[in-house]
C-alpha cells in the first residue's frame, strides 16, 4: 500500500497512545501530527489523532484511507459513523469501531452502518500487537486470513 | 334502605368508595367518600350510567366485575374536576323487591400507582447509572493494565540493554519509562475521580437545611475549587451584577452545585482572562440565581445533554468525570428547583438554577 493515512478518533490520550505504538508495531513508524508542517514524502504514510466526534468531522477528508473510531465519546463514534456513511466520498474509507464493552446494540448499529470492522479494546500489549497484526494482514496487505484468527481478535470483520 | 339512616352512617364511615347501581347502571346512591374523591354528590349522577364517570377504556373491565367474571379490576375513576383517580373496584349484585341492584365498591390506589411509577424510574435511572459507571471505569482498566504491560516489557527492554553498556539507548529507554509511569499515574486520577463523582451522585438526597447567604456557598466553592488548582495561573474575576440572598437551603450541597459549575467555567474557557458574571431575581415562590461565564459555549444540540449523567461533551483529556453537572442537577432538584443552561457558542453559558423560598421536607 503505498499511502497510508489515519486518523485515531478517541477522547482518551492514553488510549490514543496505545493504538497508535500498536499501529507503529506492525507498520512502522509514523509521521504526525501537524500536517501542514509534513514535507512531501510524509504526507504518504501519516497518523492525525483527534479527541471527539466534532473535530473527526472537522478534520477528515477524502484522503484518509483508515478510520479508528471510539464508540463513549463526545459526539459518539455511532453517530460520526453514521454521518460519514450518508455521504459517498467516504465510501472507500475504512472505518474501525474500538470500544472498551462489547454492547450488543452497539455493535448490531456498527454493522447496519456500514463499519468496516468492531473491536474490543485489549488489557495487554500482546492484545493490541495481536489485533493491529491481523489489521495490518486484512487491511494493509490483503492477505487471506484464517476465519480463527478472525473470531479471537475481532468482534467482526467486514471487507 | 341506602337512605336508612344507620345504614348511611355504617357506609359512609367505611374507607371506601361505595356505589349502588339500578339495574341499567345508573348510579342511585353513593357514599361520602365518593364525593370526597371525585367532588360528585347523587344529583350530579341522576339519569347518567356508571359509564360516564370512568375511563373509556376501563368499560369492558368494569361490566366484566359486574358480570362476576372477574372478581376485581383496577379501573380509572374521572373526577368532577376532569382528573383521574386510580382504583380497585369490587363488585356484588342483590335484589330487594324484585329490583335488581349493583353494589360497587372501590379503593383509591392512585398513591400506590404514584409510587410505583417513582419506583419504576428510580429503577432504572439506577441501572443506567451502573451500566455507565461500569462502561466508564472499562476505559481507565484498559489503559492502566495495558501501560502497566507496556512499562514492564520497557523495563526488561532497559535491564537487557544495561548489559550492553549503551547509553544512548538506556537514556531514550529511561524517558519512555518515565512518561508511561506518568500515563498510569493519570489514568489512576482518572478512575479515582469517576468513582468519587460516583458516590456524591448516589449520595441520598437527605436535605440538612439552614439559612444563609448564597454569597457564603460561592465563596465557599471558590476556596475549594483554588485547592483543587484548575487554572490557577489564569486571571479569574467574579462579578456580582446584584446581591444574591439569603436561602433556606442545604449550604454543603450548595457549596457543590457552585463548586460544579465554576468548575464547568475554568475547565471551558479559551479567554486569557476568565469572567464569571452571577446575579439573582426573583418572584412570589422563587429565587433564580444566574451564573454566566465567557468560556467557548456549548452547541445548541447539546444544551439538552448536558445534565445527563456520563455525556461529555469535551473530551476526557480536560479533567472532570463528566458527573458534575448532573450532580447539580440533582441536587437542585431535591431543594424542588429546576436547572437550566443557555449557551452562545465560543461566546458564553449561562447557568440560572431555582430554589424555593420555601422548601417542603
Amino acid at each position: 500500500m503505498e499511502k497510508i493515512k489515519i486518523i485515531i478518533s478517541d477522547d482518551s490520550a492514553t488510549h490514543r497512545f496505545l493504538i497508535r505504538e500498536a499501529i507503529e508495531t506492525q507498520i512502522g513508524f509514523f509521521k504526525s501530527d501537524d500536517y501542514q508542517k509534513l514535507d512531501e514524502t510524509d504526507k504518504n504514510k501519516y497518523i492525525i489523532e483527534v479527541s471527539d466526534g466534532n473535530q473527526t468531522l472537522d478534520t477528515i477528508s477524502e484522503d484518509i484511507n483508515f478510520l479508528f473510531l471510539d464508540i463513549n465519546m463526545p459526539k459518539d463514534g455511532l453517530e460520526v459513523l453514521e454521518e460519514l456513511r450518508a455521504n459517498s466520498a467516504y465510501d472507500n474509507l475504512v472505518i474501525i469501531m474500538l470500544t472498551s464493552s462489547d454492547l450488543k446494540s452497539e455493535i448490531e448499529l456498527s454493522k447496519k452502518l456500514k463499519a468496516n470492522a468492531f473491536l474490543l479494546k485489549p488489557y495487554n500489549i500482546a492484545g493490541w500487537d495481536s489485533k493491529f497484526r491481523l489489521f495490518n494482514k486484512v487491511f494493509i496487505n490483503k492477505e487471506e486470513v484464517h476465519e480463527d484468527e478472525i473470531n479471537s481478535n475481532f468482534i467482526y470483520i467486514i471487507k | 334502605m341506602f337512605k336508612n339512616k344507620d345504614w348511611g352512617a355504617v357506609i359512609n364511615a367505611l374507607p371506601i368508595g361505595i356505589f349502588v347501581l339500578d339495574s341499567e347502571f345508573v348510579p342511585i346512591f353513593c357514599n361520602d367518600l365518593v364525593t370526597h374523591l371525585t367532588g360528585y354528590v347523587i344529583e350530579d349522577l341522576e339519569g347518567y350510567n356508571i359509564f360516564n364517570v370512568i375511563d373509556k377504556e376501563d368499560k369492558t373491565d368494569l361490566i366484566s366485575i359486574i358480570l362476576k367474571d372477574k372478581d376485581k379490576s383496577n379501573i380509572k375513576i374521572k373526577t368532577k374536576k376532569g382528573e383521574v383517580i386510580y382504583c380497585t373496584a369490587h363488585s356484588n349484585r342483590f335484589i330487594i323487591d324484585d329490583y335488581h341492584y349493583i353494589f360497587l365498591s372501590f379503593i383509591d390506589i392512585s398513591q400506590n400507582i404514584i409510587q410505583r411509577e417513582l419506583l419504576q424510574k428510580t429503577n432504572s435511572i439506577l441501572k443506567n447509572f451502573a451500566h455507565m459507571t461500569a462502561h466508564d471505569l472499562k476505559g481507565p482498566i484498559i489503559s492502566l493494565s495495558s501501560l502497566s504491560d507496556k512499562l514492564s516489557l520497557e523495563l526488561n527492554d532497559c535491564i537487557d540493554l544495561m548489559d550492553t553498556n549503551s547509553n544512548l539507548e538506556i537514556e531514550k529507554k529511561k524517558k519512555n519509562l518515565k512518561r508511561l509511569a506518568l500515563m498510569i499515574q493519570d489514568s489512576t486520577m482518572e478512575m479515582k475521580d469517576t468513582i468519587e463523582s460516583s458516590l456524591r451522585y448516589a449520595e441520598n438526597d437527605s436535605l440538612t437545611l439552614s439559612n444563609f447567604k448564597l454569597n457564603l456557598a460561592v465563596n465557599l466553592a471558590k476556596r475549594k475549587i483554588r485547592a483543587k488548582k484548575l487554572n490557577i495561573d489564569k486571571i479569574t474575576k467574579f462579578n456580582y451584577i446584584n446581591t444574591l440572598p439569603e436561602v433556606h437551603a442545604d449550604i454543603e450541597k450548595m457549596v457543590l452545585v457552585f463548586q460544579n459549575l465554576f468548575s464547568n467555567a475554568f475547565k471551558f474557557n479559551d479567554k486569557e482572562e476568565i469572567i464569571i458574571d452571577l446575579w439573582s431575581k426573583e418572584d412570589d415562590n422563587y429565587y433564580y440565581i444566574y451564573i454566566r461565564d465567557n468560556g467557548v459555549g456549548i452547541e445548541q444540540r447539546d444544551l439538552s445533554k448536558v445534565f445527563t449523567i456520563y455525556k461529555r461533551l469535551h473530551g476526557m483529556d480536560v479533567e472532570g468525570s463528566g458527573l458534575g453537572l448532573a450532580i447539580a442537577d440533582r441536587i437542585i432538584k431535591s431543594h424542588g428547583g429546576l436547572i437550566d443552561v443557555t449557551s452562545e457558542f465560543g461566546v458564553s453559558t449561562t447557568f440560572m438554577f431555582t430554589i424555593p423560598k420555601k422548601i417542603k421536607q
